[in-house]
């Protein structure tokens, strides 16, 4: 391996490495010179029932627990539209800018594979339900480039999922599970308007915010809801489509890698064919060749009308959209609330922004700056929740309930010690609907101001870890204090304040050994 | 291959003309010919009806010659049989002879079909399907989501008889 530094460019990307007599990095000042990426995202929705069957949707169920006849596509099972999943697609739409198109229709795509056994897939090939919109990416979106990126959307269609199918080692069957199949699918199809890979990925990420957010879909890549297809391309050559991305730093690397290879390809004299490959995490491989449409042979499907949208739908799925990402996040890190940008981020990835202002506007009435409510959400209690607890948060402790607690252990009532422990209390006994205070009382948690039980632990504590006090009062280890100081919260039950703890076993120290005094305090 | 996809617009495209040939001209003056007659005289009795319905005065035979050098498509070979066969899903022929028949029926068969091309459909909006239009949808129409389907195919019997554990299973072919 060769590597070639060029000191007169002072910015990224200014060495050339030779790699097994390959060129194997680009030669000019922007990395990716030449590059087009476009993306297809195919996104779950977020439906109790399928497209065009009623029976459950699900994941990691019992396999073939939930499906229908026409799952199966048994003759003379007959598709009927899930119209709900019709509006999860328009609000999408709608929230990308698209044209909503009041008249669409369903066509089929046929091929033959054994998780498919109707042998097409109804899919919108000709006339999909929403086309031409936009996504904005901004630099704080995670983009290099100093302005914005309008990524256009060509189209959002409406389709339907396949099966599953499971391969057993040392075994001759293929396995199927249809539970899968016909669960509904929105595809975004976007114009290749992005030009590094690290775009796609901001891209991809700002969708799957998006639409979260929305309550479209889960979004989540682990459980499937979300997969993403990219098409890459090089000085305008022929684009090859790489497929089943899980994750955004696959996305990342499987760019880059492919970026490369047609770069290789071309110097070597090759001319780049279409042709579709995958990413196993470390490699790029070719699968197989790009099919043409003329392979699926598109027909409208006769067994589906048309599907016509009154004007009054489309309208009033624009009007009931609630404020998007973006927008709340100008909202948040913009003056009265003044949240950084990563606080702002998780209190909107946990669809906890509401809950925050319902707190906020309540401190902010008795005075208290309301941003602690943001700290305490973000620092302190999503920490405590267990898994998917985010969704009880608001109901079990409610804005009321938490301001009450905001509010006693700014007035000194209570420790955030104890604070803490109540809202866990709370989280687990979901039935007890009493109010902060009545618990704190009940419980006996306000702070203790008796100075002399203080002084009694205090003592107490170092007296047992006398070899300890040497270390602090010589100055060896003056953050040993600290570990006296939880000793004593923990001793006290966190019926006393963090700081007259340290300054109580301070004071003790120093009367005991006044050599203390020389040690500079930490 | 000459079999071109024409999307079914709701705005109008005119129908392509595939090659024209001394056959199809002449066909296509004979139905002109025919229907101009079948439109001039008016029928007033009911023995005039039953005489004319007693006599048919087209038949479709009519557009499926034996295929002659003039309409014969060139991209209808072997290999684009055997494309067609595996697409469809369908088995290759046997032997030379049945390829031989497969070959020329396709024949014989896009003849037809460039009748149908040839037809002008200038200002006709496709018919996709017979009642097509459905209701639309409104607000209201698609808030609530559909009641969930208490049954499920392995409740049968004669399905759960052909499922290994809870699976659905294809033999895996050598060919896969």
């Amino acid at each position: 391996m060769r590597i070639y530094i060029r000191p007169h460019l002072l910015w990224a990307r200014n060495f050339v490495v030779f790699k097994g007599g390959k060129r194997w990095t680009s030669t000019v000042t922007n990395a990716y010179d030449g590059l087009k990426c476009g993306v297809e995202i195919h996104l779950q929705l977020d439906t109790k029932t399928k497209l065009f069957s009623n029976s459950k949707t699900s994941f990691q169920a019992t396999p073939n627990d939930h499906v229908s006849y026409f799952d199966l596509a048994v003759p003379g099972s007959q598709p009927i539209l899930n119209k709900h999943a019709v509006l999860l697609a328009l609000k999408a739409a709608t929230a990308l800018n698209c044209k909503i198109h009041r008249r669409s229709m369903f066509d089929r795509k046929h091929y033959f594979y054994a998780d498919q056994p109707a042998g097409y897939q109804i899919t919108q090939y000709y006339h999909a339900i929403a086309t031409d919109g936009v996504l904005w990416l901004r630099p704080r979106d995670g983009i290099s480039s100093g302005v914005n990126l309008g990524v256009r959307i060509s189209q959002v269609q409406i389709e339907q999922d396949t099966g599953k199918t499971v391969h057993e080692i040392d075994s001759d069957k293929t396995y199927i599970d249809f539970n899968r199949t016909n669960h509904p699918l929105i595809e975004i199809v976007s114009a290749p308007d992005m030009k590094t890979p690290q775009e796609a990925a901001a891209f991809v990420h700002k969708l799957q915010t998006l639409m979260k957010h929305l309550g479209v879909s889960t979004c989540e890549f682990q459980s499937g809801a979300i997969r993403v297809d990219v098409n890459v391309s090089t000085n305008g050559g022929k684009r090859c489509e790489i497929k089943n991305l899980a994750s955004l730093n696959d996305i990342v690397h499987a760019i880059r890698a492919e970026y490369v290879r047609q770069l290789n390809e071309v110097s070597d004299g090759r001319a780049i064919e279409s042709v579709t490959l995958g990413w196993d995490g470390h490699n790029i491989s070719v699968q197989r060749e790009k099919e043409g449409s003329l392979e699926y042979r598109y027909i409208p499907d006769p067994e589906l009308p048309s599907l016509l949208l009154s004007e009054d739908l489309i309208r009033k799925t624009l009007e009931n959209q609630p404020k998007l990402p973006d927008e709340l996040i100008d909202e948040l890190t913009a003056a009265p609330h003044g949240l950084n940008l990563a606080n702002a981020q998780t209190l909107l990835g946990y669809g906890l922004v509401d809950y925050y202002f319902a707190s906020y506007k309540i401190l902010e009435s008795v005075g208290i700056s309301g941003r602690l409510a943001a700290n305490w959400i973000v620092n302190d209690i999503l920490g405590i929740l267990p898994v998917g607890g985010e969704q009880l948060l608001p109901s079990i402790v409610t804005p009321s309930r938490l301001t009450e607690l905001i509010i006693s252990q700014k007035q000194g009532k209570i420790t955030k010690m104890v604070a803490i422990n109540v809202i866990k209390f709370f989280i687990e006994n979901q039935a007890d609907l009493r109010p902060a205070s009545e618990v704190i009382e009940h419980y006996q948690l306000s702070a203790v101001e008796d100075d002399n039980i203080l002084e009694d632990i205090c003592s107490g504590i170092l007296e047992e870890h006398s070899d300890l006090v040497e270390q602090v009062v010589s100055g060896k280890k003056p953050s040993v204090i600290k570990f006296f100081v939880g000793m004593v919260m923990k001793n006290g039950k966190g019926r006393f304040n963090p700081q007259d703890s340290e300054a109580t076993i301070r004071r003790i120290l120093l009367a005991k050994h006044p050599e203390y005094a020389n040690n500079p305090k930490c | 291959m000459r079999i071109i996809l024409l999307p079914p617009r709701f705005a109008n495209v005119p129908a392509e003309y595939s090659r024209g040939s001394w056959c199809r001209r002449r066909l296509n003056q004979q139905f002109r010919r025919n229907s101009f007659r079948s439109t001039t005289k008016k029928i007033e009795t009911v023995v005039e009806l039953e005489s004319l319905l007693s006599k048919p005065t087209w038949a479709i035979q009519s557009l499926l010659p034996e295929s002659t050098p003039e309409n014969r498509h060139e991209d209808i070979n072997p290999q684009s049989l055997r494309d067609l066969l595996r697409r469809s899903g369908l088995q290759f022929p046997k032997d030379a002879e049945e390829e031989a028949k497969m070959l020329s029926d396709l024949q014989r068969q896009l003849v037809f079909v460039d009748h149908v091309q040839d037809v002008d459909t200038d200002g006709v909006e496709p018919l996709n399907r017979i009642g097509e239009y459905g209701e639309e949808l409104q607000w209201d129409d698609v808030q609530i989501e559909p009641e969930e389907l208490r049954q499920t195919v392995k409740d049968k019997l004669s399905i759960r008889e052909h499922m290994e554990r809870t699976f659905f299973y294809v033999k895996d072919r050598e060919d896969k």
